[in-house]
């Protein structure tokens, strides 16, 4: 965890501890980048708020050798930094002020992350999380064992995020992927992934899978 | 434009040329004809002398006059003086006459052209003057800096004929006039049809002087009025600083007394005392932290602007997102939500839109019974409508008047318990009227009120 608030790093550091990880604290971005270098974590805890470099070079420097889960943490109202980390390799990221649980959640997925790195779905036909699979050699996109039709475009966004899962795609990281750079603008990517929305999920107010981080962009859930 | 200087010289000099001699030969006749009734020559030659001060009169240099008077003599001579029609003189007297005819003639002849000159002079003057006069008024006219550069451009062309430009931008360092202010250069004037003669001159030296002042003028009105939106923001900001100020002291002093409580006397109290009041903490925490996510959304509305970064926003986002929000709050209500059927996109500035949802949410959760049934139900028709409904006991009367006023007025009349209203319904207010919508509040049926807001679904440009 690089953080320089020491009562913020204290309740931290407290609960990921109860929660059996062992947790190393940097107070400042040299600091975090020689901790990480001697002792390489398996997840990162940044705060964009650093005292002494801006939080997203260090991001970056930290990606030019190693992919480690990165969890951004920022304050309310700071959407272009959120925006510029997810689009620099962070993984997700949590608004101060926050409750442990979410911190913690977002941790564990950031784990399962870790643990599937290198291979993915690789040599896997299909995907099933609660009601919805994905047959990915027959194309085929089932909820409650029933055939959903997608588009083209909504089935690639579909499998997008999942390739992602518990990472935030930000607008624009969707935009290149699917469209290319020169296609494409924010308004469409809404527009499928609010019908994708209501194709695949059963309630679309408190959705199970296909989460929207306002003005940032989404997330596959698959807890 | 020599050759029609020539010309034009030309035509002067024939018109002049015709006077004079449409003149002499008048008076020529006249002369002779009087000469004829009997007068002397006395008399007769002050027709001649008639005829050179006419002449002095109708034509525009004393060439002329000279002229006609060197003729007149040499007609008189001619004609009158013996022997007759010859130019020899026998009579001294009347050499006598000739000579001093001719002085006179000269000298007279000379100062009326010279004050036809003067006159005509005077004329051109007083109509200069009178330009110069209609420049100044009308700059006095027009407001707004274009309006002052047209105006500059317009009177231009309309006084001297010439089509100008007025460059205001100082990077570009062309040729032309320049337009000074109270210090340093405002701009050029370039003149696009050719040289300015001397007559032009002058008009198009007080356009640029009357554009300087204007554009001062222009300047100095701009700078009075951002002064006073900065003071008016100024005050505003200490109005809206003292109110959260005092919202804050409640809170702080229910934690700062849980929290001293648990520091100094942990051992004494009981387990379920200490639970409670870390409980206790918790949730005014939870209510600061509402506060604040209010009071930055405030700061980004600063002197009626309020900065707005618009998207095309999909409803069920926006409002996936203030249900995410107001979850715990929601936890053991009766709290359903109704969407249109299609995907909507609406522009708007998706995370505001969402603190709106989010302060009518956490009202209606707070200030009804635990037993009222509360709805958010979005509807599109010409507008986006955005109704959260409650069943609990509605507003009082006294305060629905006021109830989306500035935090201010509200100070003492508080609704329920130690938290008013606060902020909340005012920072809606702000909100949705900056997106071009409006809000409302009306009884709902049997009970409970519902707020209602709308936002244009398109863009207004």
């Amino acid at each position: 965890m690089i953080e320089d608030d020491k009562y913020i790093s204290h309740f931290i550091d407290l609960s990921l501890t109860k929660e059996g990880y062992h947790v190393l604290t940097a107070e400042t971005a040299a600091e975090g980048m020689f901790l990480f270098s001697s002792y390489r974590p398996d997840i990162v805890l940044l705060d964009l708020g650093l005292p002494d470099k801006d939080g997203v070079d260090l991001l970056r420097e930290l990606r030019a050798f190693s992919d480690a889960p990165v969890l951004v943490v920022s304050a309310r109202g700071q959407e272009k930094e959120k925006i510029a980390a997810l689009d620099m390799g962070a993984n997700d990221y949590i608004t101060k002020p926050f409750h442990m649980g979410e911190l913690t959640a977002r941790i564990r997925v950031a784990e399962r992350s870790l643990q599937k790195a290198g291979g993915n779905n690789a040599g896997e036909t299909t995907f099933t999380c609660d009601w919805l699979t994905v047959d990915y050699e027959k194309r085929k996109v089932l909820v409650d064992g029933r055939e959903i039709h997608l588009t083209p475009t909504e089935y690639k966004i579909l499998l997008l995020l999942i390739a992602n899962k518990g990472k935030v795609l930000t607008h624009n990281y969707i935009i290149r992927q699917i469209w290319g750079y020169e296609g494409g603008d924010s308004k469409s990517v809404r527009v499928f992934m609010a019908s994708l929305r209501r194709k695949l999920e059963k309630d679309t107010v408190h959705p199970r899978f296909l989460l929207t981080e306002v003005g940032v962009g989404y997330r596959f859930a698959d807890e | 434009m020599i050759q029609n200087g020539i010309i034009v010289g030309g035509f002067d000099t024939l018109k002049n040329a015709v006077k004079t001699v449409s003149i002499m030969v008048l008076v020529t006749v006249l002369s002779i004809f009087t000469g004829r009734m009997g007068v002397e020559n006395e008399s007769i030659i002050m027709i001649f002398l008639l005829g050179v001060l006419f002449t002095a009169v109708l034509t525009s240099s004393r060439r002329w006059a000279i002229c006609a008077a060197l003729l007149c003599a040499l007609l008189f001579n001619f004609l009158f003086t013996r022997p007759l029609y010859s130019f020899l003189i026998y009579g001294t007297n009347d050499l006598m006459l000739l000579v001093f005819f001719l002085i006179t003639g000269i000298v007279s002849g000379t100062i009326t052209s010279r004050l036809q000159n003067e006159m005509r002079l005077a004329g051109q003057n007083e109509h200069t003057a009178r330009i110069l006069y209609r420049i100044a008024s009308g700059f006095l006219s027009a407001s707004g800096r274009e309006n002052v550069v047209k105006k500059a451009e317009l009177l231009l062309k309309e006084y001297t004929q010439l089509g100008g430009t007025i460059h205001l931008d100082l990077k570009e360092s062309g040729k032309g006039f320049e337009i000074n202010g109270g210090n340093g250069t405002l701009g050029i004037l370039e003149i696009r049809d050719g040289e300015p003669d001397n007559s032009q001159l002058l008009i198009v030296n007080a356009i640029c002087r009357q554009l300087g002042i204007a554009l001062e003028r222009e300047r100095l009105v701009a700078d009075r009025e951002k002064i006073r939106l900065a003071m008016e923001r100024e005050q505003q900001r200490s109005i809206f600083l003292r109110s959260v100020a005092h919202d804050l002291r409640s809170p702080l002093t229910a934690i700062s007394g849980a929290g001293n409580l648990l520091a100094d006397s942990y051992d004494i109290l009981s387990e379920s005392e200490r639970r409670k009041l870390a409980v206790d903490i918790s949730e005014e925490i939870v209510w600061l932290t509402g506060l604040v996510e209010n009071i930055l959304s405030m700061t980004r509305i600063s002197a009626k602007k309020l900065v707005l970064h618009k998207q095309d926003e999909v409803i069920d986002d926006v409002v996936g997102e203030a249900v995410k929000q107001t979850e715990r709050l929601l936890r053991n209500r009766h709290f359903e939500v109704k969407l249109p059927d299609d995907v909507v996109t609406v522009p708007m500035d998706g995370k505001l839109i969402a603190q709106v949802m989010i302060n009518l949410l956490e009202n209606a959760a707070r200030y009804t019974p635990p037993d009222s049934a509360i709805s958010l139900t979005v509807e599109v028709g010409q507008h986006l409508t955005v109704s959260v409904a409650d069943t609990g006991e509605g507003i009082p009367d006294a305060i629905r008047s006021r109830l989306f006023e500035r935090y201010v007025t509200q100070e003492k009349e508080i609704v329920d318990g130690h938290k008013g209203l606060g902020l909340g319904l005012s920072i809606c207010k702000a909100i949705v009227e900056a997106h071009g919508g409006q809000i409302s509040v009306m009884d709902n049926v049997p009970k409970g009120s519902v707020f209602t807001f709308t936002l244009p679904m398109e863009e207004n440009l």
